[in-house]
């Protein structure tokens, strides 16, 4: 008898407490729901449609993804967009990784050194291209006046074809670069001093103990920072848009550049959506990728 | 206890995220006092935009707006900027999308056929009609605010782009500086002979030429006898004589040093010495270079480039247009009304470097700065400006730039790059 009633007692508590635990969960949820998934399912649905913002918005079926297959700025936009993630995503990485074991050891002045390094990550994206446009400026910018004073050539940066975005990916890097550092940091805080005492009781060098013991035991933040890393990089825009506008010669536009214009520009909702859904799909892809590769990786080390 | 807490906190949160959702914010103009209860007029808030966000043109509509809540206590005119072109285009746009669309706007003409065909800008030819000063308005420019028989805008900046030149660089390169270059030939060298070079980099331009700029090249091909598009609103950039034109400019962009219509707009080569020759597309930042530097208004020459007895400029023209959305239209009227009468015109130019729309302050105009103004109401007269049609604006902004740069980094001809510019034009738009 009294078992029972402590077992209904029991379930009683649990369902109270599942209950409340959704309730916490529900303002989370709700939002999302409104504010990330709803605008999801309506671009796939504008993406199907001839919506212009205003009158048009008629279904015409497959007619945009059709378009997108035939369009040259599209397919030079998603080849820009691959550079810029080629050009940012490992180097904001490896030297944030660097950053962060030389700022782990007890160097003279490294918090002032990680504050140099974090704050143009709290800068705002505008503020800071539009600094970036007058260092760049090829006639009267810092970066070539300093060029010049060494007697080196001074580029044209921002209107040449050739450099045009590996100068706006290095404005990228220099601004995430500590915020990879600051997570590399925080990771390597967790790692066990003795295993750094054991390696070298064992004779191993820096170098050997970075890469048998650093870098494996920072694997999972150095994943979490290759996904997050990747699609922030797919989804750049204002540093596109500031310092080129896409330009010269579309050699700088993205595929989210495009959306943009197409979107707010050009009257075409209805296409800007489709170029949105398909960079969906391509991030979503190239997470899974990631995440199916991690799932490989930490299976061969069990 | 914690439970409860949190539980009430929890419910709470969502029962203010729902009514906040649910609830619905005054709409733009809606007075704030009941109408019943008021006895004085009711108060009325009109949303203002305008393109551009230079220091001078926010001066005057500070001051415009400041005169007109004294004539109209009633009311509130909220003021908002943004850069010309792709910015100010994309603020509208969001607007008009989100229910949001100002009352009054002030921009370019090369947003007239855009935005009247999608029917976002109200016709005014009944407030017009019966408007008194309508005789006294510039006929060429009541025309220009017209769209498929309708007048839409009120022209109240004509602002041509001028072409100008430095007479103290053209001495110095043994040209004669009282001879402004005509022919297309005397404009190239004069570019080729004012350019400076310094260990192989160009560091004083010929001619300025901005790698995104379409005005010039329109222009030249306009006094070539071409156009972007033909009257029936088809393209016609693969035409024999805009390719002529665009060959040209390449020729001339030569002798420039790399820059863009962001600079140019703000900070022009010329105004750094570091062009000889450059059209200026913001008369205002002439006007304080001369201002600030007064010893430069005797070295500064105007350009009127020539084929024949053919001339032409960029003679742009910014409106005050009346959204259709907006629900306050007598009071939007009242407003532009005011923005044109005799004695803000008259201050517009006098104070704050605008162009002059009125027949009888022609030669007030003229006197307030005989050395700038002279030029502007020639280019204003032989000048023409933006295409009334629908896809100027996409045209002249994304494809139009694209097809030049590809012709001055030689990745293709000026006829190759043209005709693909075309091509994939029409492509986009399922022709």
């Amino acid at each position: 008898m009294h078992a029972a009633v402590r077992e209904r007692n029991r379930i009683r508590v649990k369902t109270s407490e599942t209950i409340d635990a959704y309730l916490m969960l529900a303002p989370c949820y709700i939002l999302y729901i409104i504010f990330v998934l709803v605008p999801i399912f309506e671009t796939v649905y504008f993406s199907f449609t001839n919506y212009d913002l205003y009158q048009k918005n008629d279904f015409i079926g497959l007619a945009n993804y059709f378009r997108m297959a035939k369009d040259s700025l599209f397919r030079q936009s998603f080849i820009n967009t691959v550079y810029y993630v080629l050009l940012t995503l490992a180097p904001q990485i490896c030297l944030g990784t660097i950053l962060a074991v030389m700022f782990n050891k007890k160097l003279y002045g490294r918090i002032f050194y990680r504050t140099c390094f974090y704050v143009p990550n709290v800068t705002a994206i505008a503020a800071m291209s539009m600094v970036w446009l007058w260092i760049y400026d090829p006639n009267k910018g810092m970066l070539n006046a300093l060029l010049g004073s060494m007697g080196l050539p001074q580029p044209s940066w921002l209107f040449d074809t050739a450099l045009a975005m590996p100068a706006v990916a290095f404005t990228s890097v220099w601004r995430d670069l500590g915020y990879n550092m600051l997570i590399v940091l925080a990771a390597l805080q967790g790692i066990p001093e003795e295993l750094y005492e054991a390696a070298k009781v064992d004779g191993a060098s820096g170098v050997k103990q970075f890469f048998k013991i650093t870098i494996p035991m920072l694997q999972p933040t150095l994943f979490f920072l290759v996904v997050t890393g990747t699609v922030k990089t797919f989804n750049v825009f204002e540093q596109v848009n500031i310092l080129t506008n896409g330009g010269p010669m579309n050699t700088t536009t993205t595929i989210l550049h495009q959306i943009y214009n197409r979107a707010f520009s050009n009257f075409q909702m209805g296409y800007a959506c489709t170029l949105s859904v398909v960079l969906i799909f391509f991030t979503v892809l190239i997470t899974a990728a990631n995440f199916k590769l991690n799932e490989g990786q930490k299976a061969d080390v069990v | 206890m914690k439970k409860v807490i949190a539980t009430v906190v929890a419910g709470t949160m969502m029962i203010s995220m729902l009514l906040s959702g649910c609830g619905s914010k005054p709409q733009t103009g809606q007075s704030s006092v009941p109408e019943s209860k008021a006895t004085s007029a009711p108060e009325i808030k009109l949303k203002f935009i305008k393109a551009g966000t230079l220091p001078l043109d926010h001066d005057m509509y500070v001051e415009r707006l400041s005169e007109y809540k004294k004539i109209k206590p009633n009311v509130t005119i909220e003021m908002e900027e943004a850069p010309s072109g792709a910015e100010i285009n994309q603020k509208l746009n969001v607007a008009f999308a989100s229910g949001a669309a100002p009352d009054v706007i002030d921009i370019a003409l090369s947003s007239i056929a855009e935005r009247a065909g999608r029917n976002q800008y109200a016709p005014i030819d009944e407030y017009v009609n019966k408007w008194e000063d309508k005789g006294d308005m510039l006929e060429s420019l009541l025309e220009l605010g017209k769209y498929n028989g309708k007048l839409y805008g009120l022209a109240y900046n004509p602002t041509p782009s001028l072409i100008v030149y430095r007479k103290d660089f053209f001495r110095e390169a043994g040209l004669d500086p009282e001879k402004a270059p005509q022919t297309w030939d005397e404009l190239l060298n004069a570019a080729e002979k004012t350019m400076k070079k310094e260990n192989g980099k160009i560091t004083r331009a010929g001619m300025a030429i901005p790698i995104d700029s379409t005005q010039l090249i329109i222009t030249l091909a306009r006094i070539n006898g071409s156009d972007l598009f033909d009257g029936s609103g088809k393209l016609t950039c693969d035409d024999p004589k805009f390719i002529q034109a665009a060959e040209f400019i390449n020729k001339l962009y030569k002798t420039s040093i790399p820059t863009n219509m962001k600079n140019e707009d703000s900070q022009p080569l010329f105004m750094q010495d570091a062009a000889a020759i450059s059209m200026i597309t913001n008369l205002p930042l002439l006007a304080t270079l001369i201002k600030n530097r007064p010893e430069l208004k005797k070295e500064i020459g105007f350009i009127f480039p020539q084929v024949g007895t053919q001339t032409g400029a960029w003679a742009a023209c910014f409106f005050l247009f009346m959204s259709q959305p907006g629900k306050y239209k007598d009071e939007s009227w009242e407003f532009m009304k005011f923005c044109l009468n005799k004695e803000n015109v008259k201050k517009s130019f006098e104070k704050y470097a605008k162009g002059n729309v009125r027949k009888s302050l022609e030669e007030d105009f003229k006197k307030v700065d005989p050395f700038l103004n002279g030029p502007v109401a020639k280019a204003i007269s032989v000048g023409s400006g933006a295409n009334k049609v629908t896809d100027f604006g996409t045209v002249s902004s994304q494809y139009l730039p694209k097809a030049m740069q590809e012709i001055y980094f030689e990745k293709k001809s000026a006829e190759q790059a043209l005709k693909d510019m075309k091509k994939e034009f029409e492509s986009a738009q399922g022709k």
